[in-house]
This record gives structure tokens, sequence and C-alpha cells, in this order.
């Protein structure tokens, strides 16, 4: 009997079978949220109708920016509560599959390569440093000037400050990322946002991703107010955000999976 | 459970120190939505599942959202009612155009990925 189907699998992500889960009672749409166990590895999932969240639904939505940032929220807000209790492999989006059957399927064949990669990021989470320059408060108009050589004297002089403070600020964001990624396990940097996504205007300096202990959250804290002393006087702020599932951390994917073995 | 903990990092943007745009409470932090698309569509793990729908690149995307989100607060407040009254619940169809464009990328994106999944390595 081939029927179509009325459901879909979405995964959020994937942990060990021993974690300890509090799920938020609520997923993608309202779902509820289930575990399927493939030891050593589960995954977190909701069952979701076919017609709002299948296949024909993101390929309709692929470039539908409202519906993916719900989408994507709602996923990342599943994940967000797992990453309080346990560590969690976050799946990129769409992480879909027919079934449960399929799901666990998957799960047992790349489960002892899902499990060496928890356990390499064993009690790790991500946190996220944005560095903006926001610009310094204007400087005194100074008397005008008198002569016309004074005047380019003037013209040159604030040129070549302007390119001593950009210098000097590209120095400082440098030793910044330096200073937080000599206590992070990991670190990436990523290309700055875009201003329109991230309701920023300043210009973006720094967008850096660092896999942190849960044990060196502290020291990493104490580092990131350090950094925003010294580059607050520069015209520049520091941003955190987080607490993040290691997405920039776990570089498995197709490629990957197929070159394992 | 709520609980503000004292290890929860304040959002202390005026003086000049770091802004914190999280805590470590019990409660769900509000996240920027770049930072929430940029890693949820774009890294983390890649699921080889029975069903393969690639997007189109986040480059591309950004571009899209940067035309269409009309502001990050918007799609915040959506919640987890916005698919109720979201166009594809009425069955609007996209453009033909739009849509042979979009569904030839995704083909190209397909065909690509499909070149380095030649073995499953198994």
């Amino acid at each position: 009997m081939d029927v179509e189907p009325v459901t879909v699998v979405h995964a959020y992500g994937v942990v060990r079978t021993d974690a300890v889960l509090d799920l938020p009672p609520t997923g993608i749409g309202g779902a509820g949220i289930a575990v399927l166990d493939a030891p050593p590895v589960s995954a977190v999932f909701s069952i979701l109708p076919d017609r709002w969240f299948g296949a024909d639904s993101w390929r309709h939505h692929a470039e539908d920016p409202e519906w993916l940032a719900a989408v994507a929220t709602e996923h990342q807000r599943v994940l967000g509560a797992l990453i309080r209790d346990t560590d969690v492999l976050p799946l990129r989006l769409p992480a879909m599959y027919r079934d449960e059957l399929h799901l666990r399927e998957y799960l047992r064949v790349e489960g002892p390569l899902l499990h060496a990669v928890l356990e390499s990021l064993r009690d790790h989470l991500e946190w996220s440093v944005h560095l903006y320059f926001v610009g310094l408060p204007e400087e005194h108009t100074r008397a005008r000037p008198t002569t016309g050589a004074d005047y380019l004297r003037r013209k040159s002089r604030a040129l070549a400050d302007r390119q001593e403070a950009q210098a000097n600020r590209e120095r400082l964001v440098q030793n910044a990322y330096a200073t937080l990624a000599d206590l992070s396990r990991q670190s990436v940097v990523n290309r700055p946002q875009d201003s329109a996504v991230s309701g920023r205007n300043e210009p973006m300096l720094l967008n850096s991703a660092h896999l942190v202990s849960r044990r060196h959250e502290r020291l990493f804290f104490t580092a990131v107010e350090e950094a925003a002393a010294k580059l607050a006087p520069n015209g520049i702020t520091v941003e955190v955000t987080g607490p993040w599932p290691p997405y920039n951390f776990v570089e498995l994917g197709a490629e990957t999976l197929a070159g394992q073995q | 459970m709520t609980q503000n903990t004292d290890n929860a990092p304040q959002v202390r943007g005026a003086s000049g120190g770091p802004v914190f745009a999280a805590t470590r409470s019990r409660e769900p932090a509000p996240q920027n939505l770049a930072d929430v698309l940029e890693r949820v569509l774009d890294k983390g793990i890649v699921v080889v599942g029975d069903i393969q729908v690639r997007l189109l690149d986040i480059e591309l995307l950004t571009i899209k959202i940067r035309l269409m989100v009309a502001s990050v607060d918007r799609a915040r407040e959506m919640g987890i009612s916005w698919w109720e009254n979201d166009a594809f619940a009425t069955g609007v169809e996209p453009s033909g155009g739009q849509q042979d464009e979009l569904e030839s990328r995704v083909r190209q994106l397909e065909q690509k990925l499909g070149e380095g999944e030649g073995q499953d390595g198994r």
C-alpha cells in the first residue's frame, strides 16, 4: 500500500544515550519532542506535519527568510534548552527523515563516529564574540586655520591620525581575539554579519566563535571584560552571545562521513 | 524553573564594558537572529538522511534576508504561531520563473553534494 506521507521526522540534535535530558515541552510548530535511542547515541526529534515541514515545504521556502528564520529559531530554542544539561551535536537544517526507522538507521550507521565526536567535545560549549567599531566622541573643533599652508598641514595630520587609529584598531582586535583563543579549546573567525540581519549598524570588526570548557567559562568572561576595557577607549565595543551548542566545531558532513573508515 | 543565578553575565553596555547577550539563567536567552541563522543553516552536522533538501548557500540567503526581513524584532515576535498565518498555509504558490531558477540552483548544489558522496564509506 503506497500512501503519501503525512508526517516527517525532524531531528534537532544527537546526544549520548545515557545523558540526562530535560526536554522542552514543545518543538517546531508546537509539536511534542521525543528521543530515539540507538545506543551509544540518541536523537532528539519531533514528528511534524509533512505538508508544513516536509521536503516540499522546504523547497517552497528555501529562500523565504521569515519561514527559515522561524524554523531556525525554534530548532535552536530546543537545542538551547538541551545544552544546559548535556552535550549536544547540533544538526544543520534541514534535518529530516521519512520516519523513525530511517532516523534510527542513520544513528546505527553513524553512531560510533557521532559518539566519538560527542566525547571529544565533552563539557564544552560555544560562545560567540562580536566586536563593533562604534566610533569615538567628536573631537573639539579647533580654531579655524589661518593660512592655506596651515589648512593643508592639518588635513594631512588628520589623515595620518586616521590611518594610525585604524592600524591600531586592527592590532587591538587581533590581540583581543588571540587572548580569547588562548582560553578556548578551539576558535574560528567567521565572516562579519550583515547589518540587516544583526540589527547593528556599526561596522563589525570581528565575528568569532570559541569552544570553551564549561569549567573555564568564568576565566573566559573575565578575559572578555578585560578585553572590553582595553577596547572601549578606542571606540570598540564587545558583545558576547551564547552559550551555543558547538555548531562551529562539528565539521561532520556528507564528505566527512564518507571519508571515515 | 526561573532563577537568575549570581554568575549570570549582566548587560553592561553603556559604560564601555562588554555586552552579554545571554544569561546562565534557566530561561532561554534572547539571541541575535544573525547568530542563529549563520549557525543553524550553515554550520552543524549535515545529516545524510533519506530526504535531501539543499538550501541556497548562506551568502545568498543573507542577501535575501537583507531584502525581506522587516526587522529582527518582528521575526522574534512571530514565536511559535508564525506558521498559522504564513503564506504557505494558504496555498500560495511561488511564481514560476523564480521557482525554476531556484530549482536549477538546488539541482546544481545537489549534484555537487552527490559528487562528494560518491561512496558512502561503508
